[in-house]
């Protein structure tokens, strides 16, 4: 850091570009090494590993091999599906919480509700599953239950079963989905509402036609979060699923362990992340093709949602002060 | 009618919700708290796995190796995260484009997928499994919250403060220190406790770089889970947990809403 010229103190505005920029690029500098570093070189290292054989030839053979075993297939297109189904129910039940926490909880009580929605969010995944391992195991508080109500045997259990890993995985997507919903119901404003309903709206006609257009950008946030990180899980599959509920996730991370065939783990990931960015992709075009078929023509601008509520307004103006 | 009849509805599933999101950690508060081996029920009360936890080292070892790695990790991203927030306010577009794309990418990629080109690198560079891989890797997908956390508080800040401290005499560094960190200090401090939490649940970056023989409290509990639990694990997520709601806490009492940070953090 240098003493402040003479010049820059007259100026006063820090916005002139033309002496800070050596500070800035000492600003910038272990940001920049680190994310070149680690985030930059893995990326590459990704790819150049998914084309290179175990003789450091380049080769597309990691990629004909995955293509060519119909076990790897049938693994993707199973691994797809379910993040698929996982990601559109969590969506689902998530959607009416939301709503509901939006329009009719009062303000005060939102925080407290917003904060159990982040305990799961922020706990650690691993104890989340112990957890979730321990409430369906047999003789386990839900087994439990159902035993006494005679629903159930006291062996019977959904743990290790394909159930399971996708229960799990609907748990583990449900806050992001309660609160990125959140976000597009708040967004949504209550007169837009009271007008389609004056107006003679039936409720079906609401939700298609204000609502779902208004919501849609940020039903495609939540899918694209949730659908991406549920495509990678391997260790819900791997604790609870049992036999039949393995993900292709499962086979990678096996792969990567073992060290021995890095390329064929490479070539493995770059399908799956190439296919659900392409399954993204596709729901995205969809999703913006309903909202525009149900929208209509420019009358509908008059719908446009105020843009959402930046968040530190109120506590930057109380902190100045303090300050 | 119809209005108020679909309003009771909505709520109560938002309160069943609200139910079923807790059911797996009062599980494990109930069990931790309960006798049987097996965690099954009837419910008999015991303080036995909390005296379990308390020899149990390699649980505990791992835990205490989680805290010391977050807590690098926590302090590596405040600063370098808080320079590279400034440094990026004002810089080109030629620099804030690949910067941006980046850290969007770390938010994006799978960490499975992260992880095995992170483990690629460093073989390349000779580090191989290492605590100094675990450690680089911990602060590189930690980084981009505490980043997107300050920036959020930045764009907001008004420059007269600096500007009026500027008029008045000060220097660019004691306006930065004096004026401008301690507006930004409740997002620096957000963005720090973000990094420890994502740092101390960052499983798969944990599995894949730690070396041999040092686990972190997710891969310990990984292992454990696989090859037959003692209850104890009940007792040392109930007291985890716990420190996460201080932690929720903390949050919601500096930033007024803690939610509001992980909604607009995954918008971007």
């Amino acid at each position: 850091m240098t003493a402040p010229s003479p010049l820059r103190r007259v100026g006063g505005s820090p916005r002139r570009s033309a002496g800070p920029a050596l500070a800035r690029t000492g600003l910038l500098a272990p940001g920049i090494v680190l994310l070149v570093l680690f985030a930059f070189l893995p990326l590459v290292a990704l790819v150049i590993t998914g084309f290179v054989n175990d003789r450091s030839q380049l080769t597309t053979e990691n990629f004909a091999h995955v293509f060519s075993s119909g076990t790897y297939l049938r693994l993707l297109g199973r691994t797809l599906l379910l993040s698929f189904a996982v990601t559109v129910v969590a969506i689902a039940l998530g959607w009416p919480a939301a709503w509901a926490l939006a329009r009719h909880v009062k303000p005060a009580r939102r925080t407290m509700i917003l904060g159990l929605v982040i305990i799961p969010y922020i706990t650690s995944q691993l104890l989340l599953i112990y957890g979730f391992l321990t409430l369906i195991q047999a003789g386990g508080p839900i087994s439990y239950v159902l035993t006494q109500l005679h629903l159930t045997g006291p062996q019977d259990s959904i743990l290790y079963t394909p159930w399971a890993n996708f229960l799990m995985l609907v748990y583990e997507s449900m806050p992001t989905a309660v609160l990125v919903l959140y976000s597009a119901a708040e967004s949504v404003s209550p007169s837009v509402l009271e007008a389609a309903r004056t107006l003679g709206a039936r409720p079906r006609y609401v939700f298609t036609h204000v609502i779902w257009p208004l919501s849609a950008p940020m039903v495609v946030v939540n899918f694209t979060l949730t659908f991406v990180q549920t495509v990678g899980a391997f260790a819900e599959p791997a604790v609870l699923g049992g036999p039949d509920g393995q993900m292709l996730g499962n086979t990678i991370s096996t792969q990567i362990s073992s060290g021995a065939n890095d390329g064929f783990a490479v070539a493995l990931s770059l399908v799956l992340l190439v296919t659900s960015l392409l399954v993204v992709g596709v729901v995205t075009a969809l999703v913006s093709w309903t909202k525009r078929a149900q929208s209509g023509g420019p009358t509908n601008r008059l719908t446009a949602p105020p843009r959402p509520r930046t968040r530190a307004r109120t506590p930057e103006l109380t902190v100045a002060r303090e300050s | 009618m119809r209005r108020s009849t679909s309003a009771l509805v909505t709520k109560v599933w938002l309160y069943a919700v609200l139910v079923v999101f807790a059911l797996p950690v009062l599980s494990m508060v109930v069990l931790s708290l309960n006798e049987s081996r097996y965690g099954t029920l009837p419910f008999r009360f015991s303080l036995h796995w909390y005296q379990v936890l308390r020899t149990d080292t390699a649980l505990l070892d791992a835990l205490s190796t989680s805290i010391t790695l977050a807590t690098e990790v926590t302090i590596v991203c405040v600063v370098v995260g808080t320079l590279l927030t400034f440094g990026l306010r004002k810089a080109p577009i030629a620099i804030t484009l690949p910067v941006n794309g980046l850290l969007l990418a770390l938010l994006s990629v799978p960490l499975l997928l992260l992880s095995a080109g992170l483990l690629s690198v460093f073989d390349w560079l000779g580090l191989g499994q290492s605590t100094t891989a675990l450690l680089l890797s911990s602060i590189i997908t930690s980084l981009p919250f505490v980043v997107l956390i300050e920036r959020g508080r930045l764009e907001n800040l008004s420059p007269d403060y600096a500007e009026a401290a500027r008029s008045l005499g000060a220097g660019p560094v004691r306006t930065f220190l004096l004026v401008t960190v301690p507006l930004m200090a409740p997002s620096i401090i957000a963005g720090g406790m973000l990094a420890f939490v994502i740092c101390f649940n960052n499983f798969a970056i944990q599995l894949f770089l730690a070396p041999v023989g040092i686990s972190t409290l997710p891969v310990q509990i990984y292992s454990m889970v696989r090859l037959g639990v003692t209850p104890d694990v009940n007792a040392l997520g109930t007291l985890v947990v716990a420190g996460t709601v201080l932690i929720i806490v903390v949050l919601n009492w500096l930033t007024g809403n803690a939610a509001r940070l992980f909604t607009t953090t995954r918008e971007r």
